[in-house]
């Protein structure tokens, strides 16, 4: 027994096996990529970023019915509500609070008209506390900002919804 | 009286259970906890069976039937749940669903409609109907009612509202089948002083709360029972707030005050909370000029000016306001008493003060507010009963409906909405009154002492309509109403004794309707502190030049001596103002202005007509710079160095009060001297229903109705 451990020790055989699980390695394709240059791919499914979302003519979707907030279980949405001088439902605030949120895409699945929606941003920062505050003017600014490529990966995945 | 022999036997979903005859299936589904679904059946309102939505399948009947419009019958097997019940019920839903539209998420109702909650358990997940919706026109119906009528079901609650419990009926159904629509007949707004209870009847959105219109959601608002301080009939309300704001006010449920109704300034009236004139900050008179400053420095300056004025011998004044909670007014009256000043009153409205033993019958009502519907015979002295008392009105109307017979006199002609029988409107009333005492008492052959007697044969003989009315009166079940006309009125202690004697003569209930929600509160210290004798009234505290006059949540225009009281803050040397609101008197006559709490901030309890004690709650946490009225008060008491009850001390004399009065209200035996005149001239009084009290005043959503728009 203990001259087959020494034979062992001394003919290194452990380092040799463990040297070719790294050779394998070497050659393999690689899973990481060099980010920011590079990207991985994301599916439309990917749940980023909030928005609100526009009509084609410009009018916002929103019309105040307060069921995201309802069914946000981070409570990250704040909504306070009044009838519009054309007598219409509409928001006076709309806040998300961006450290609340947990990405769960509830709220996109409750909204009756399309208005929330997660787009596929998943790179932002804020430098100071209160900047984790959305309005409904950054919302807004950045549901037209993303518009095409989220009414795309929406379109991909309608046949699934 | 039903005897055994007539209870019969139902049986509901399996379970035998007793019924009365006469009773319809829904009363006893309802009774025994078995739900059936409805839209149009309401407890308070006749049977339309319209709606169709109730219906169940009984045994031995060829369809189902509308369980609102079925009488139980002996042995009747029901089932509310088989499955032809549901397919009746499924179908009535799908029909009904044809043309509701799909605003949900838009409409205020959602969350709390009957509809939406019915449909998800009776309604298809699909439609059936490809065809266009229908839309319908809306009428305005004034600034509180919203209306939506492409939402109406005709269910008719609204419509039936208005001809059995306003007794006007301001919406009506107008044409036919699909076609037909609720509307205002000739396009008019809704005027009716409960007309906000079409919002709670209305099962959909159709019809809904205007100034509340598209801000909150139902789940989003917390519930707080409350009291409301509009009136002196102590309507249970429902405060539903978000954030520590009010957003809207709803009835509470309770059949021995106002049943499920509400008036509209319960309602509505709260939104003078949040004006734009309210008491901020405390100030200071400076060279002329109002500064900021502390609670504490303001405080300290009031306590200031009473120790200097009460050591000085100098005179000082009081005003109440008769709307504050009875803890308040026992800390201030209480306060007076300790410091001896005698000048002190909350009788804002009252003209004349001739009797001085004025506060040994405390005015209220010595029946229930439930009695009332049962009254055979009501005689109404000198009251817009509607304006002053709706809930009240309305139980009198009910007693009208089921067939008494109700009596005017008055000064004036006023709107009513139910049968009367005598109406005898004259500038000289007062005289009607007496004529009709006469009457009773050549009727009940009744001895009366004599100083009585002589003063009766000044008085006209009764002439038919005089007669008419004792005789009347004079039966079993018979009440007699002083209203808030009576009270402000110049010749109000010869009209009090009148109807007192007039009771007691026919043996009739006594009802004495009282100004503010709380003054019964405020008159109870005359009870518990004995040395009431020597204090000064209304009239003569405004009319004499103090050195300091306090008011404390009063505005001059709570008061009928609006002209007198303005003359008197200007000739005060110092005047100190608790108010929860700024007015143009104030920046320029006031040296100290303190901000208190309004009666939707505070806690406390407040007393109704009918002796009822009830506490309110608050609305809101204070921040630690806040102080409540309570605590202004104990520290008024602290700075003048005397010792103040407890609150829990307050609340047990408050019982004891309440008590006495119960057991020791003796009606007013004797006529005073005629020739007493009180030093005001006779004035017509308006009585505005939504100027009576500070926060009404500011209520925007009132002062835009037909009645709020009239003071102006």
């Amino acid at each position: 027994m203990n001259m087959l451990q020494l034979l062992k020790k001394l003919s290194l055989i452990d380092f040799i096996k463990g040297f070719i699980v790294t050779l394998k390695a070497f050659f393999r394709r690689k899973v990481t990529v060099q980010y920011p240059e590079v990207k991985t791919p994301l599916s439309p499914r990917f749940r980023g970023k909030l928005a609100l979302m526009r009509y084609d003519n410009g009018e916002e979707r929103c019309i105040a019915c307060k069921l995201c907030s309802a069914v946000c279980p981070a409570q990250a949405i704040t909504i306070e509500s009044e009838e519009r001088a054309d007598g219409s439902r509409r928001t006076v605030k709309f806040e998300i609070d961006a450290f609340k949120c947990i990405y769960c895409g509830f709220c996109e699945e409750a909204c009756p008209v399309d208005s929330i929606v997660e787009t596929n941003i998943f790179e932002y920062h804020m430098t100071e506390n209160h900047q984790r505050i959305q309005t409904k003017e950054m919302l807004l600014a950045t549901g037209d900002q993303h518009k095409d490529q989220t009414i795309k990966n929406k379109k991909k995945d309608s046949r699934y919804r | 009286m039903t005897d055994t022999k007539n209870k019969i036997t139902v049986t509901i979903d399996g379970i035998e259970h007793d019924a009365l005859p006469g009773q319809m299936l829904i009363e006893l589904t309802d009774q025994t906890g078995t739900y059936v679904p409805r839209f149009c059946y309401h407890e308070k309102l006749s049977i339309a069976a319209n709606c169709r939505m109730c219906l169940v399948e009984v045994e031995n009947s060829n369809s189902a039937l509308p369980a609102c419009a079925t009488p139980v019958s002996d042995g009747m097997i029901v089932h509310t749940k088989s499955k032809p019940a549901k397919t009746a019920q499924e179908s009535t839903m799908e029909f009904l669903l044809i043309n509701h539209p799909l605003d949900c998420p838009i409409c205020d109702q959602g969350g709390e409609c009957e509809l939406q909650d019915l449909a998800y358990a009776y309604g298809k997940n699909d439609s059936r109907f490809d065809i266009q919706k229908q839309t319908k026109k809306n009428d305005d119906l004034g600034p509180l009612v919203s209306t939506d009528m492409t939402r109406c079901i005709m269910c008719t609650r609204c419509v039936r509202f208005g001809t059995e419990i306003a007794g006007i009926q301001e919406l009506g159904t107008i044409g036919r089948g699909e076609s037909s629509n609720i509307s205002t007949y000739v396009s008019k707004t809704v005027d009716h002083e409960l007309s906000g209870n079409i919002i709670d009847l209305c099962p959909v959105g159709a019809l809904n709360n205007k100034p509340y219109r598209y801000t909150d959601r139902t789940w989003e608002l917390d519930q707080i029972e409350s009291i409301s301080p509009h009136d002196c009939v102590g309507t249970n309300i429902m405060i539903h707030k978000k954030n520590d704001i009010i957003r809207r006010i709803v009835p509470k449920n309770n059949p021995d005050i106002n049943e499920t109704w509400i008036a509209d300034r319960d309602r509505f009236g709260f939104d003078g909370i949040y004006s734009e004139d309210r008491a901020i900050s405390p100030q200071l008179r400076v060279n002329s000029d109002l500064d900021n400053v502390k609670v504490a420095d303001a405080m300290d300056r009031s306590v200031d000016m009473i120790k200097s004025c009460s050591n000085n011998g100098q005179s000082i004044g009081v005003l109440v306001s008769p709307n504050l909670s009875t803890e308040e007014q026992y800390l201030l009256s209480d306060f007076c008493h300790q410091l001896g000043i005698k000048a002190i009153d909350y009788r804002l409205r009252q003209r004349d003060f001739s009797e001085k033993s004025d506060r040994s019958f405390i005015p209220h009502m010595n029946i229930n507010l439930s009695d009332i519907d049962s009254m055979k015979n009501t005689l109404i002295l000198g009251s817009d009963l509607r304006k002053e008392t709706p809930i009240l009105a309305h139980r009198i109307k009910k007693s009208a409906d089921s067939g008494s017979s109700i009596h005017i006199i008055n000064s004036h002609e006023s709107e009513y909405h139910f049968q009367i029988g005598q109406n005898i409107i004259n500038d000289d009333w007062v005289n009607d009154i007496g004529r009709v005492l006469k009457a009773a008492i050549n009727l009940t052959k009744n001895h009366l002492p004599n100083n009585i007697a002589d003063h009766l044969d000044t008085i006209d003989e009764p002439s038919v309509k005089h007669e008419a009315i004792a005789v009347s009166l004079c039966q079993s079940k018979s009440l007699i109403i002083i209203g808030i006309g009576a009270y402000s009125d110049s010749q109000y202690q010869i009209i009090r004794s009148y109807a007192h004697i007039l009771s007691s003569v026919c043996q009739t209930n006594l009802c004495e309707i009282s100004e503010g929600s709380n003054m019964i509160g405020a008159s109870i210290h005359g009870l518990i502190n004995e040395s009431t004798d020597q204090t000064l009234n209304f009239s003569e505290i405004i009319q004499m030049n103090h050195d300091l006059l306090i008011m404390y949540g009063i505005e001059p225009n709570d008061t009928i001596y609006q002209a007198e009281l303005i003359e008197c803050m200007k000739s005060t040397n110092n005047l100190v103002v608790f108010t929860p609101y700024i007015n143009e008197y104030f920046n320029q006559h006031a040296d100290v202005i303190i901000p208190i709490k309004t009666h939707y901030e505070g806690t406390g309890s407040m007393i109704n007509l009918e002796l009822r004690n009830q506490s309110f709650n608050h609305i809101q946490s204070m921040s630690a710079d806040e102080f409540s009225n309570i605590e202004l008060l104990m520290s008024m008491y602290q700075g003048m160095g005397i010792q103040s009850l407890s609150v829990s001390e307050i609340n047990d004399c408050i019982q004891k009060g309440i008590e006495t009065i119960a057991i020791t209200a003796e009606k007013i035996s004797e006529i005073p001297d005629t020739t007493l005149t009180t030093f005001l001239p006779k004035k017509e009084t308006i009585f505005n229903m939504y100027n009576t009290d500070n926060v009404l005043r500011r209520s925007k959503p009132l002062q835009n109705t037909k009645e709020g728009l009239s003071s102006k």
